[in-house]
C-alpha cells in the first residue's frame, strides 16, 4: 500500500532535500501552484511528481545566484541532490510509481530505467553492520519480521521495544541510527509519543510503519522521516533504512554535526 | 553516484531556534496564509528579507518602527 498522493508528494520532497522543512516547502509551493492554476487538487500523481522535479531541478540549475532569504536560496542551499539512481529507487519501491510513470517524471533519463534501478538496489546491499536501529512495535510477528528485513540489509538491530515508554528508554540506552516505529501502538501512547519522549536527547531519523496513511505527514510538529503503509514490502522498508542512513542530514543547530559526514 | 560523501559539498543552511509569544506566532501564521508562504520557516524568512530591505530603502522608518518596538 502507498501513501495518498500529497502525502506521497511531501514525504518524496522531504527524501530529496534531505530535509523535513525544505520538502515540505518544496512539495507545498507545487501545490500552491496547481491551486492557483486551477488544477485539480488530486491531480494524477506522476503529474505531481514531474512538476516537482520540474521546479526543482529549475532552481538547481538557475545561473543566477537567488537572492537572500528566497526559497530557491534554500533550497540551493541545501546541498547536492540524489542521485538518478536514488530517485528511481525512492520513486519505485517507496512512492510505488510504475516504470512508465518514473521515466515521465525523471524525463530525460541517463541510462535504461533498469540499470538505474538496479544501481538503485545496490545501495541497500551496501553493509552497514556498525548502524544500529531500534524498532518500536507491539506486534510481536510485525517486530520480528521487520528486524529480519533490516538484520537482511546489514543493520544490526539493538532493541526491540513494545510500548512508547519501553522505546524512548531504548532509545536514549543504545542511541539507534534509526528507529522504526508503529504509530498506532496499542494503548494509549503511540510510536509519536515515543519519538516525543527522545527526540531532545537523541536525533536520529524515524520511520513509521502505519495502517492509517491518512493521519500522518499532514505537516505537523513531530513528523516521521519516511511513513510506509501496512501491508508493508520489505523493499519499501529498506529503501528508506538506506536512504535515512545514507543522506547527511543535519537536525541540531550547531554547525559540526550539521555538516557531519555520514 | 552524484552524491557520494567524498565529493559532497557540504550544506550551508542552520536551523535556528526563535523564541515568540502564541501571539506573535499568530500573527506570522496570519501574515503566512494571506501571502500565501509555502511553510512557517518561508514566512518569517521573507519578513526578515522585507525587514532588512525596509532598513535600506528606508531608514528613518525603520529606525522609527524600532524605536516604537522599544517602547511598547
Amino acid at each position: 500500500m502507498f501513501l495518498p498522493v500529497s502525502a506521497s508528494l511531501r514525504q518524496f520532497a522531504r527524501a530529496v532535500t534531505a530535509d523535513r522543512l525544505a520538502g515540505d516547502e518544496l512539495a507545498g509551493a507545487i501545490t500552491a501552484e496547481n491551486i492557483r492554476a486551477g488544477k485539480p487538487p488530486a491531480a494524477a500523481k506522476a503529474d505531481l511528481f514531474r512538476e516537482f522535479i520540474l521546479k526543482w531541478r529549475e532552481i538547481l540549475d538557475a545561473n543566477s545566484r537567488p537572492r537572500p532569504f528566497s526559497s530557491a536560496e534554500y533550497v540551493r542551499s541545501l546541498g547536492p541532490p540524489p542521485s538518478e539512481a536514488r530517485l528511481v529507487l525512492l520513486l519505485n519501491d517507496i512512492c510505488g510509481l510504475s516504470q512508465r510513470d518514473i521515466e515521465y517524471v525523471l524525463d530525460p533519463l541517463s541510462k535504461p530505467f533498469a540499470e538505474l534501478l538496479k544501481e538503485g538496489r545496490a545501495v541497500i546491499a551496501r553493509q552497514r553492520e556498525e548502524r544500529k536501529a531500534l524498532i518500536v512495535e507491539d506486534e510481536p510477528l510485525i517486530a520480528a519480521d521487520l528486524k529480519d528485513v533490516l538484520e537482511n540489509m546489514g543493520v544490526t538491530v539493538v532493541g526491540l521495544a513494545r510500548t512508547a515508554d519501553q522505546g524512548a528508554r531504548e532509545a536514549l540506552k543504545s542511541a539507534p541510527d534509526i528507529v522504526l516505529a508503529d504509530y498506532n501502538l496499542d494503548g494509549q501512547k503511540t510510536g509519536v509519543d515515543a519519538v516525543i519522549a527522545f527526540q531532545d536527547s537523541h536525533q536520529c531519523p524515524v520511520i513509521f510503519i502505519t495502517g492509517y496513511p491518512d493521519d500522518v505527514l499532514k505537516g505537523e510538529d513531530v513528523e516521521p522521516d519516511f511513513v510506509i503503509v501496512k501491508p508493508y514490502r520489505p523493499e519499501a522498508v529498506q529503501a528508506a533504512v538506506a536512504h535515512c542512513l545514507d543522506t547527511e542530514r543535519f537536525f541540531a543547530i550547531d554547525a559540526d554535526s550539521a555538516n557531519g559526514d555520514l | 553516484m552524484s552524491n557520494e560523501k567524498s565529493s559532497a559539498p557540504e550544506k550551508r543552511v542552520e536551523k535556528l531556534q526563535i523564541m515568540v509569544a502564541d501571539s506573535e506566532l499568530a500573527m506570522i501564521d496570519d501574515w503566512r496564509f494571506e501571502n500565501r508562504a509555502a511553510s512557517r520557516s518561508a514566512a518569517i524568512r521573507s519578513l526578515i528579507y522585507l525587514g532588512l530591505e525596509l532598513t535600506k530603502s528606508d531608514p528613518d522608518a525603520a529606525a522609527k518602527l524600532l524605536d516604537q518596538l522599544d517602547r511598547a
